[in-house]
């Protein structure tokens, strides 16, 4: 099978965002708001302890912590939830349905077109912010080529996970008929679970340890974690590998969910 | 006056059957609200297990301005959510629908949704406060409790405003969505004590956008660490500042408004 005509769903998606320029300008602001608030959060922390250290972390590690989350946010960015959302409520998906292309690879193809134009955005200011802050030098960070290889590796394997976990849960909307309150129940979970409220090491070593296993970490968490030199050798290579098991298993489960649910679903006119 | 309260009991009846319908919908959109709270409490929880204190706010305290914060916000949230749709219904000429009607527009807007999700923010924050407030060590009397209520109405009717006035900016821009959900975030910083955050963010959220005034000072009234009646004041002319300026500004887009044509 060719992905050649999928690619128009790419660029179209891009082009949609392309239109909306202004709202990217004031992304930027909204992205920005959230990290000078995180980070200002945890300066007032890390002012308040007797310590410097907190589980690992000095200040300095825990703003590139913040810094980086941020990116590999960006960068993993997908939502289902929207797309499935907007052709289930208009009834366009019957119409889909029945065109020669395939609802998942185009859903999937048009979700990157989205994410490809954030990132075209807001990559280069939020790379030029982490390297002007100079906290890669102070947390110790020495970024090479192999390094670098290895978080985009790490990156693209979370994208996939994230993708397919939100394609999973997204497959709700067709039972339930909720949008606002599961995009956020979605949200508010994988971000908690993936380390972006407070890093995985923060929490009870049991539950840190779970986490671990689940397929949230391996969204943010391992890239970040791995480029910032806190995973490494033998257990750098055994999370890439749990990571690539989660892109398969969760690839299966969404194949067989969205299978289910064309089966059983109900559209209102169209 | 009167008019107006049945008709929004009509449209709340309305919305509620449809609640009761959509049994799933109502428990999801509760469900996430709840998480969220927790999520907060959670980074509270675990921060607070390597510091004592947090410039001087103990653990209750912190809990306790985050369940506070939860009270103003739960309550706009509950009544006048559909302020959201504005934008959309500027860009997609739905507003004409609400023009061509013998009421109000705006408060047609208000009344059309009642926000049940909200109910997730009221209990949490009712809770938190419930249970942290006898390590607190106040007795509040009568007056104090009416204050306070009031101070809670006057933080609602600040998110309301600052709500209107973004997405009444839509009537130029056709699209605001992004400079509301930006300047709602704002209020993030008031979920906790401000004095934690430097000056320059704590005269953001006193003078320009108002926030401070939603939570952190009617909290503080509470604790005894400010004048009440001072803060009644300051909090008034806020409310009435953001207030007058969103209602100018909704009236003056809806004088001007063209509609989008079908």
């Amino acid at each position: 099978m060719s992905l050649r005509p999928y690619f128009a769903f790419f660029k179209a998606y891009f082009l949609v965002y392309l239109a909306y320029r202004v709202q990217v300008i004031l992304w930027f602001f909204t992205n920005a708001l959230e990290i000078a608030f995180a980070m200002l959060l945890w300066t007032a922390i890390y002012a308040s302890s007797s310590v410097d250290v907190l589980y690992g972390f000095t200040l300095s590690d825990m703003l590139l912590y913040q810094l980086l989350m941020t990116l590999s946010y960006s960068l993993t960015d997908m939502n289902p939830i929207d797309t499935l959302y907007d052709d289930f409520n208009d009834g366009k998906i019957a119409m889909s349905l029945i065109k020669p292309v395939n609802y998942e690879i185009q859903t999937f193809f048009q979700n990157l077109g989205a994410n490809a134009f954030r990132n075209m955005v807001l990559l280069l200011p939020m790379i030029g912010i982490i390297l002007v802050s100079g906290l890669l030098n102070s947390s110790n960070v020495s970024l090479s080529l192999a390094s670098l290889g290895l978080f985009a590796l790490s990156i693209v394997m979370g994208l996939l996970i994230n993708y397919f976990v939100k394609f999973v849960f997204s497959n709700l909307v067709f039972y339930t008929e909720a949008s606002f309150g599961l995009w956020q129940l979605q949200a508010i979970v994988i971000s908690l679970l993936a380390g972006g409220i407070v890093p995985l090491h923060f929490f009870p070593e049991v539950i840190a340890n779970v986490l671990r296993l689940l397929p949230f970490a391996y969204i943010q968490y391992v890239p970040v974690m791995a480029l910032m030199g806190r995973i490494s050798g033998s257990e750098l290579t055994s999370a890439l590998l749990i990571q690539s098991i989660w892109v398969g298993v969760l690839a299966l489960l969404a194949h067989l969910v969205w299978k289910h649910s064309i089966e059983h679903m109900k559209v209102n006119g169209g | 006056m009167k008019r107006f309260f049945k008709i929004y009991m009509t449209f709340t009846s309305q919305y509620i059957k449809r609640l009761v319908h959509y049994r799933l919908d109502f428990a999801i959109g509760v469900i996430s609200f709840v998480f969220v709270q927790f999520s907060g409490i959670l980074l509270i929880t675990l921060v607070f297990q390597q510091i004592p204190d947090l410039n001087g706010y103990t653990f209750e305290q912190m809990v306790f301005f985050y369940g506070f914060f939860q009270l103003p916000r739960g309550l706009d949230h509950l009544i006048t959510d559909n302020i959201w749709l504005i934008p959309n219904k500027i860009r997609k000429g739905d507003l004409d629908r609400h023009l061509l009607r013998p009421i109000d527009p705006l408060f047609q807007i208000i009344a059309e949704r009642f926000q049940h999700e909200a109910l997730g923010e009221l209990i949490v924050g009712g809770l938190l406060i419930a249970i942290t407030f006898p390590s607190l060590g106040i007795t509040p009397t009568l007056p104090m409790i009416g204050l306070i209520v009031v101070l809670i109405l006057i933080g609602s009717l600040i998110y309301t405003s600052l709500k209107l006035l973004t997405a009444s900016i839509s009537f130029w821009t056709m699209n605001s969505m992004q400079v509301m959900v930006t300047v709602y975030n704002i209020s993030d910083f008031a979920k906790y004590p401000i004095t934690i955050f430097p000056t320059l963010i704590q005269t953001m959220i006193t003078y320009v956008v108002p926030f401070a005034f939603v939570s952190f000072f009617p909290a503080s009234v509470l604790l005894n660490q400010a004048n009440g009646l001072s803060i009644l004041f300051q909090s008034t002319l806020a409310c009435m500042i953001t207030g007058s300026c969103a209602l100018w500004v909704w009236n003056k887009g809806l004088r001007g408004y063209e509609s989008s044509g079908h």
